[in-house]
């Protein structure tokens, strides 16, 4: 099922119009999360109305919330910790492969899934548990988990804010005066004008689904690319918009992720909050245990090693099939030899070699134009029909 | 001195608004029933 959040719907904009005049003459801490929570909840029910699937977010909402509280919890800790895992897993697959699991034959179950985004839902669950569990904070309140997990704002596309970015945020955020309101309107128009008039008219004129054949191909693996960041950046710049509207905190998800100059510079300019979630919860732990088992004698290996297990997961977090698992795998394999290759440079020239090297404009530009169809031709890799064409035998969607 | 609102000049306000209603009534007139009527043409 796909999620039926639709920013050109009046549903969306209904409820963002409500909420900031709701929660604009509420300063007060306490009452201004409890009525952001309803909110929240009350914009699923304007989708969901009184059917199972609702039913199925609320049981969901408290069941997240106690097993929370017993994970930061000394004694009920590891196993609350441990089947909360388990469960979101079961739960991510069933959301991506919904024949395999068939909703469980719980009624609701899949429908949920879809509208509350469950790909960022589950990323989001995993943050905050692992702070509390680490009990880097405490475990928060029912309305503070539905405030965290179910932001309406970013239900659609994320962004995925980190718990210790929430958690950090005043109780009392300060009212949002004119200037920060013409900055949230501008993010909300340029997101929309983004999405519905230059991704729109891109993917009409000119996109086939690369089923145009010949040629064609190379160009529209160019503007297939162009669309992707047009059409998605433009759900976190409404995302963005809204928040400061409210007074949430909404991280940037894009920093002109064109201008990167590498593979590893790409990610920290390209959906910036899953690679930081990847750093955090992935890369970081992942590359210290593999140095803590080699007595730090192989960190290139360790690093290599670690970017192939986050992007391979990357991948299918995405979408578990093969073509994401090829994209991880070669988004894994580009991170890897733009790592060796500054680790050559800097052997090779020296650190002030390689100033030199990084400020060379012709340098530059030759690595930017790599970069960009090196992520266009995983973008291709992502989305190409070769099952239409018989190249993945044995392989059937 | 220009006046202005919250340290924005409000000539900078106005032109920022307008620019703002320019995309949104973009959106709204040839968003997605716009991209079919243009498709078509074609």
């Amino acid at each position: 099922l796909a999620n039926p959040i639709d920013l050109y719907g009046a549903r969306f904009w209904i409820m963002t119009g409500l909420a900031v005049l709701l929660l604009a003459p509420l300063a007060g801490g306490r009452v201004r999360s409890l009525v952001l929570a309803g909110l929240n909840l009350a914009f699923l029910y304007v989708y969901l109305g009184p059917s199972p699937a609702m039913a199925v977010v609320l049981i969901g909402v408290v069941v997240a919330w106690l097993t929370l509280r017993c994970s930061g919890g000394r004694w009920a800790g590891a196993p609350a910790l441990g089947a909360g895992c388990v469960t979101v897993l079961g739960l991510f697959v069933v959301h991506k492969l919904p024949r395999l699991g068939g909703g469980l034959g719980v009624p609701g179950l899949e429908e949920a899934l879809a509208l509350v985004g469950f790909s960022y839902v589950a990323l989001r669950l995993i943050d905050v548990g692992r702070s509390v569990s680490e009990r880097r904070h405490p475990a928060p309140g029912l309305a503070s988990t539905v405030n965290y997990l179910l932001p309406f704002h970013m239900l659609a596309a994320g962004p995925i804010e980190s718990y210790d970015e929430f958690a950090s945020q005043p109780a009392v955020p300060p009212a949002p005066g004119p200037r920060v309101v013409l900055g949230g309107l501008e993010r909300i128009a340029a997101g929309l004008f983004k999405k519905y008039i230059l991704a729109n008219f891109i993917q009409k004129l000119f996109l086939t689904d690369f089923r145009a054949g010949g040629s064609y191909v190379l160009v529209e693996m160019q503007l297939n690319y162009l669309w992707l960041y047009l059409d998605f950046s433009a759900y976190s710049d409404v995302a963005v918009g809204v928040g400061r509207l409210l007074g949430v905190a909404t991280p940037e998800n894009f920093n002109r992720p064109y201008l990167a100059r590498n593979v590893i510079e790409f990610w920290e300019r390209w959906h910036i909050s899953l690679s930081q979630f990847i750093r955090r919860n992935l890369f970081i732990p992942i590359q210290i245990w593999l140095m803590r088992r080699s007595g730090g004698r192989f960190p290139l290996l360790a690093a290599s090693l670690a970017f192939t297990v986050c992007f391979l997961l990357c991948g299918l977090w995405h979408r578990i099939d093969l073509h994401w698992l090829a994209w991880g795998a070669l988004q894994a394999s580009g991170l890897i030899l733009c790592n060796l290759y500054k680790h050559t440079l800097t052997t090779r020239l020296g650190r002030n070699g390689v100033k030199v090297y990084l400020a060379n404009p012709w340098i530059r530009v030759v690595a930017i134009v790599l970069t960009f169809e090196f992520e266009a031709f995983t973008v291709l890799v992502a989305t190409y029909p070769f099952e239409e064409l018989g190249w993945w035998p044995g392989y059937h969607r | 001195m220009s006046a202005t609102i919250d340290g924005v000049p409000v000539g900078q306000y106005l032109a920022r608004m307008t620019w703002i209603a320019i995309q949104l009534l973009m959106v709204v007139y040839l968003g997605q029933a716009g991209v079919r009527f243009f498709y078509q043409g074609f």
